[in-house]
């Protein structure tokens, strides 16, 4: 969850204070010891933001896992009730991996107070404090531009402009999803079907490839929620904010480029809880620096009080923006791009001394069982050569899909 | 300074070369005299016999007005008249010396029960003994030196053989004056019969006829023994040879039930004594020796800074001669930044606080440095394997001012070095301190001293970055005697404490870290003698602090940006009033009160929050900014300071003390450790001073003859507005450092036991204390909340502490000490497992000090030798060998974990986990 305050001495004097640290241990006694199972506590983690979409809405339900194990470890099973004070009930469904949706397409109408239950197979209930939803506020603009980051790398940062007249707004949450376009750029219109072994020669036969493997579109959607408030400000509004940075010699913009930014307007709590979080991932090699201390969400055990859990219940609502970007609307031609590492491959050169058996059975190989060359250059008149190329430059589906994602405009 | 200090009086080197028994001019004189004043009645006496008086005249001022008239009395009668009512003994040690001296009473033999008894002080007049009772503590049984003995035939020896009894008889006398020698003892035949002479050095005894062995013994006399062939009656006159055997410095503790009597329960540490505990690297620190005694520990080995009474490591007012000291402790807290030759006394005073100090919540540390010498060049130094330290002294005005200047330098760069520790291998650290004292006696009503301290530490850790802090202080002390009932006290003080960080490391991100704070302080002290029970302390103090936070600056075309945290100013004055009572022989008190204000004072901003919102950078109201010396914001109120004290018996009493404390200055730590790079806040618009309440009550007893102090103390300390921190928060020059912190409710409690062997071979005491240090975190918002606002373990709850410390004389040369310390591991916060949030992993954290790391212990032994004990030797020299962590206990300071690739680990961090030998060597001329 990166941090949008981040003056970058912390940083470096975390760092040196660390050292510091460590050498009060001189004469080698700073070491690692064994730290797993003697405190492990198994918590119930419940990350649950509902919107004023119209949707089904989505809860997610984990554990803690052991330091030495692989997560995330997922809640299956639990009972999981969305309640308004109009006595609507929302009821949630197990669709795994402790993902659960709403039964029914539902949205947070304001004015409502919502109070999230659930109740887990081990039979114990959690609640959550009752939320209401915030205020909306529309985003004014995204928009791309061409700018020198923090490490000197120049690429298309991705900003935003908000602003709520009402000055109610103030907490918000910011995610995105992109997807981007790409070019194969050593497609060739056929494409090796069989190989055969006649004569002592090696005989490629070829037909006609689809279109497809030559232009591809990738998503990406991550989770990653980053926040911001307009409090230090004089009014309400965010003027570029950078919701994401692009280096220009990125696969992401080497074509076409298209971001939808979702924008959540928070409850103050919310927005804490978040804040808080995020202070605890800045600092990637020392906790000692950051208070440390059990992160208490809104949602409280109804069984035992005492017990802990992590979760947040949050009723934000939504406003989305999505902008297309081709590259040429930033740059020009003459900009570094994106390169693929494409690397002629010549049969005849590659196995010059191996005898011709052993080169078909290879070429058999590479080419169709493996699939990792593609043709490049059929053999002609005036150059007899056949010439393969490494598959991601001559077919996108290496790395993309064909078939445009439904919002995609070109 | 107070009235409470231990005194030792001492007579040192006192020559008995007259004789023992002083012949009296008992020659009556007649004398009268009209309100004079006592040193020129003793003129009056000297003028009309042959005695002369000997005396420091600064203690006769206070005797004026006196009258009297004696017709044919001796001068012995004259004299315990006149002083009775006097803080003055005489002494009359010969026909023409009277020695006058100050409180004590100067013995010419030890009562039989000088080890056992109460001496306290009481004035007893040297009394001729004339009864046969014979002191056995001077008897010297030492084996005569092998002279020849000579052989005397008394009487002629009748015909007739008899059984019949003769009487020896003669008299005893010091052959060099020739005056008669009092009881001296005649040892016949090794103890067989003793008797003594009388006033008039004649003996007599019966003996058959025979031969016998008669050896005289008398007290500063040479040791004669002769063969004595009986026949008939006879006289035998003895001539004694005077011993001349210097005493070596007898001391009497005048104060022996002083830790029963005292109202103010304080902590006294034995500077001298500290040199036998033994110590990290052989470096004698008296502070170190402060945290064996129960109710005071540290967070850890090589941390800065102490806790008393489950208080925080900022609570302490630390005093170096009446100025502040903010980090007194060299290179994590390993070394004491304060040179122990130089010291004089430390009192602690953690029970009941004097109404004269104020600031801190916990405790009192009060160092003095002692005097320099005016009467002769004296110096005194030790080489340690990581120190060396020199200290001299030398009269300026002979008898009048003095002048010490300490220093102490660590050559730590070696033990950097041979770490096998790669990445410290290149570290560099080094540390030095300076004291410079100046003491000046202008007249007997007035008294100078000047202090200035320096201490440095400079750290080069990593080959890019370099660390360096600094103590400073300056103190200037008048103190005037008005008359006999009125005194007073003014210091001037100056405090600093500093420190920066370099970094210059590979990348253009190169910056410089500065933090300073600076304080200035003024206090007038007066005491006012009302009566003999009644004794009032009163005055004011007056301190400006000056801070300046922090300021990042880009060095070498870094491109960090400058960045500088607001400067802060307060000014914290008081009015002080005490009594000490004594309402009748049991019962005393001491009660005071303080009222203390602090006025945070421009130039500066200050934010407004919210109302009913937790306070974040979100919820701001406003900013509102103060011009230079605008008060922002005033704190205050009275401190109540009693104590009192019940004698239940001689040698028992029961004490209570209820003390209340304000704090208007505080450190900023997330750390549990108080470390340098720590900063200090002082209160503003939006952090409250802290406050404490403690309630203490105390059993105190000496047995066996004051052989052991036993004591059992409990406390119950409730505090507010403690400072700690959000969970999540980040402290680093945070401009709005109000937003990160919580203040809540402290609750610390225990019992204390203290049971103290004083004399003997071995000696040493034990402490145990069970206490509990507790916070409260509290609010209506989950952010400002901790571990659901119920009370939890403080950083520094340490139930159990127990520490031995035990030092046996072998020989006269050779002791032998040794120092255990066990302790509860301090509570910590750890990762209890990981978590996937929003697609990133996360690890949480068990709530606030739910855990514990392992218990410490320790063992540290120490072996003291002195040099030989020549007296006329140039210097005297002892060496000091210890091993510390005898054991090799890996004691873990800190547990931290840090992610590395995803991946949780954990580190333990110790300092010294194997044993530490070293040695020492100190000397003294």
């Amino acid at each position: 969850m990166p941090v949008i305050k981040t003056i970058p001495i912390y940083k470096e004097v975390k760092k040196l204070f660390f050292l510091l640290l460590l050498s009060i241990g001189f004469s080698n006694c700073v070491e690692e010891f064994e730290f797993k199972n003697e405190t492990f506590e198994s918590i119930l983690i419940i990350n649950a933001r509902i919107t004023d979409e119209l949707k089904h809405q989505e809860i997610r339900l984990s554990r803690t896992f052991r330091f030495e194990e692989e997560g995330p470890a997922n809640e299956s099973g639990a009972e999981v009730i969305i309640k308004d004070n109009k006595g609507n009930e929302y009821v949630f469904k197990d669709t795994g991996e402790g993902i659960y949706h709403s039964e029914n397409e539902f949205m947070a109408i304001s004015g409502l107070e919502y109070q999230l239950s659930i109740k887990t197979t081990d039979g114990r209930s959690y609640i959550s404090n009752t939320s209401v939803l915030p205020s909306k506020s529309t985003i004014q603009n995204v928009y791309a531009e061409h700018r020198i980051n923090d490490d000197g790398i120049g690429g298309m940062a991705i900003l935003v402009d908000t602003f709520d007249p009402t000055g109610n707004a103030t907490f918000y949450g910011y995610e995105y999803e992109e997807a981007y376009r790409i070019k194969a750029p050593m497609w060739f219109h056929s494409d090796v079907v069989k190989l055969e072994f006649v004569d002592n020669e090696i005989v490629y036969m070829s037909d006609d490839r689809p279109e497809g493997e030559r232009i591809c579109y990738q998503e990406n959607k991550p989770k990653t929620l980053q926040i911001i408030n307009t409090t230090a400000l004089g009014e309400d509004r965010i003027n570029g904010y950078q919701i994401r940075f692009i280096g220009q010699e990125q696969i992401e913009i080497a074509e076409r480029y298209s971001i939808l930014v979702k924008q959540f307007v928070q409850s103050r709590e919310v927005h804490g809880f978040y804040q808080t979080l995020s202070n605890f991932s800045e600092s990637e090699s020392i906790f000692s620096q950051v208070q440390p201390g059990f992160l208490t969400g809104n949602i409280s055990s109804e069984s035992d009080p005492d017990e802990l859990v992590l979760g947040i219940f949050d009723i934000s609502s939504v406003s989305s923006k999505r902008i297309f970007v081709d590259r040429l609307d930033i740059y020009d031609r003459f900009t570094p791009k994106f390169k693929y590492s494409c690397q002629e491959f010549i049969p005849d050169e590659v196995f010059e001394d191996l005898p011709p058996r052993l080169v078909f059975e290879r070429m058999n190989e590479l080419v169709l069982e493996t699939n990792i060359l593609k043709l490049y250059k059929e053999p002609s008149f005036f150059d007899p050569k056949i010439i393969f190329i490494n598959r991601v430059c001559g077919d996108c589906t290496t790395i993309g899909e064909s078939t445009p994602p439904d919002f995609w405009i070109d | 300074m107070n009235s409470h200090i231990i005194i030792r009086f001492s007579i040192f080197f006192l020559v008995f070369q007259q004789g023992i028994l002083a012949q009296k001019n008992d020659q009556p004189i007649d004398i009268s005299f009209q309100k004079n004043d006592l040193e020129s009645i003793l003129y009056q006496i000297e003028e009309k016999t042959e005695y002369k008086f000997y005396f420091q005249r600064s203690w006769l001022t206070s005797y004026t007005n006196l009258s009297g008239d004696y017709r044919s009395a001796t001068v012995e009668s004259i004299l315990e008249e006149i002083l009775a009512d006097t803080i003055l003994n005489f002494y009359i040690k010969d026909q023409n010396t009277i020695i006058l001296v100050p409180n004590t009473v100067i013995y010419d033999k030890l009562s039989e029960d000088f080890f056992g008894k109460d001496l306290n002080g009481n004035s007893i007049i040297n009394e001729e003994n004339n009864n046969n009772i014979v002191s056995p503590l001077f008897r010297n049984y030492q084996k005569l030196p092998n002279k020849k003995i000579e052989t005397v035939r008394i009487g002629k020896a009748s015909g007739k053989k008899s059984d019949h009894s003769f009487m020896l008889s003669g008299y005893v006398q010091n052959i060099q004056d020739n005056k008669p020698v009092a009881n001296a003892i005649l040892l016949i035949n090794d103890k067989d019969i003793g008797v003594e002479s009388n006033n008039t050095g004649y003996y007599e005894v019966q003996l058959k006829a025979g031969t016998y062995y008669i050896e005289i013994i008398s007290f500063g006399m040479e040791r004669l023994k002769k063969r004595v062939i009986i026949y008939n009656q006879g006289t035998l006159d003895f001539d004694l040879i005077e011993n001349i055997q210097q005493l070596d410095e007898v001391i009497l503790n005048t104060e022996i039930n002083k830790n029963v009597e005292e109202v103010v329960t304080k902590t006294k540490v034995d500077i001298e004594e500290s040199k036998n505990i033994p110590l990290v690297l052989g470096e004698r620190d008296v502070l170190k020796v402060a945290t064996a005694i129960p109710g005071i520990t540290t967070t850890g080995e090589g941390t800065v800074g102490y806790n008393v009474r489950g208080g925080k490591a900022d609570q302490n007012l630390i005093l170096l001669d009446n100025a502040v000291i903010y980090n007194p402790q060299h290179f994590f807290g390993i070394f004491s930044a304060l040179n122990p030759f130089a010291l004089g006394d430390l009192n602690i005073y953690k029970n009941g606080i004097p109404a004269e100090y104020g600031g801190r919540l916990s405790s009192v540390f009060d160092l003095k440095t002692k005097d320099a010498s005016t009467d002769k060049f004296k110096a005194e130094g030790s080489i340690g394997p990581v120190t060396g330290n020199l200290l001299l002294e030398t009269p300026v005005i002979k008898n009048k001012s003095g002048l010490m200047v300490g220093g102490r330098m660590a050559y730590a760069n070696w033990v950097l070095n041979s770490l096998e520790e790669e990445s410290l291998k290149d570290s560099e650290a080094s540390f030095y301190d300076i004291i410079v004292k100046y003491n000046h006696q202008i007249n007997e009503k007035s008294k100078i001293k000047a202090t200035a301290y320096m201490s440095r530490d400079d750290f080069s850790i990593t080959s890019d970055s370099l660390f360096i802090y600094r103590n400073q202080s300056l103190s200037l002390g008048w103190d005037y005697r008005f008359n006999d009932k009125n005194n007073s006290k003014l210091t001037i003080s100056n405090s600093q404490y500093k420190f920066d960080v370099e970094f210059d490391g590979q990348v253009d991100d190169d910056f410089e870290f500065g933090y300073s704070i600076n304080e200035t302080a003024l206090k007038l002290k007066l005491r006012h003698q009302y009566n003999d029970h009644i004794v009032f302390d009163y005055g004011i103090s007056s301190k400006l602090y000056q801070v300046d936070p922090g300021t990042i600056q880009p060095i070498n075309q870094s491109i960090i940006t400058p960045l500088a945290i607001e400067e802060e100013q307060g000014l914290e004055s008081a009015a002080f009033l005490s009594g000490k009572i004594k309402v009748n022989k049991k019962l005393s008190f001491d009660a005071g009160i303080r009222y203390s204000v602090f006025n945070a004072l421009g130039e500066g901003t200050q934010n407004i929050y919210e109302n009913g919102v937790p306070r974040e950078e979100s919820t701001i109201k406003e900013t509102i900014s103060f011009d230079k010396n605008e008060v922002i914001k005033t704190y205050g109120g009275p401190e109540y300071r009693v104590s009192g004290r019940f004698l239940l018996a001689e040698d028992l009493s029961v004490k209570a003390a209820y003390n209340k404390t304000f704090q208007y200055i505080h450190i900023l730590s997330n750390n549990t450790t108080v470390s340098p790079i720590d900063i200090w806040k002082l209160s503003d618009l939006n952090i409250k001073p802290q406050s404490s309440q403690q309630f203490s009550l105390g059993m105190y007893k000496n047995i066996v003859g004051n052989m052991y102090e036993l004591s059992l103390e409990g406390f119950f300390k409730s505090s507010k507005n403690i400072l700690d921190f959000k969970t999540g928060a980040e402290l680093l020059l945070n401009d709005n450092i109000e937003t990160e912190v919580l203040q809540g409710n402290g609750k610390s409690y225990g019992a204390e036991l203290l049971i103290k062997k004083q004399k003997g071979k071995f000696y040493g005491w034990l402490g145990y204390t069970y206490s509990r240090s507790l916070i409260q975190l509290d609010s209506p918002f989950r952010e400002e909340r901790v571990n659901g606002g119920n009370f939890f373990p403080s950083n520094f709850d340490r139930p159990h502490d127990l520490s031995l410390i035990t030092s046996y004389k072998l020989t006269k040369r050779f002791s032998l000490s040794t120092n255990f310390v066990y302790q509860t591991g301090r509570p910590v916060t750890i990762p209890i497992g990981n978590f996937n949030f929003n697609g990133s992993e996360f690890t949480a954290f068990s709530n606030r000090n739910e855990f514990r790391i392992p218990d410490f212990y320790r063992l540290d032994i120490g072996l003291n030798i002195e040099g030989n004990h020549k007296r006329k030797k140039f210097a005297h020299s002892f060496i000091t060998i210890s091993v510390y962590n005898v054991l090799g206990r890996n004691n873990p300071l800190s547990v931290f974990f840090v992610t590395n690739d995803g991946e949780v680990k954990a580190f333990k961090s110790s300092v010294f986990s194997v044993p530490v030998p070293s040695i020492t060597y100190n000397f003294k001329f």
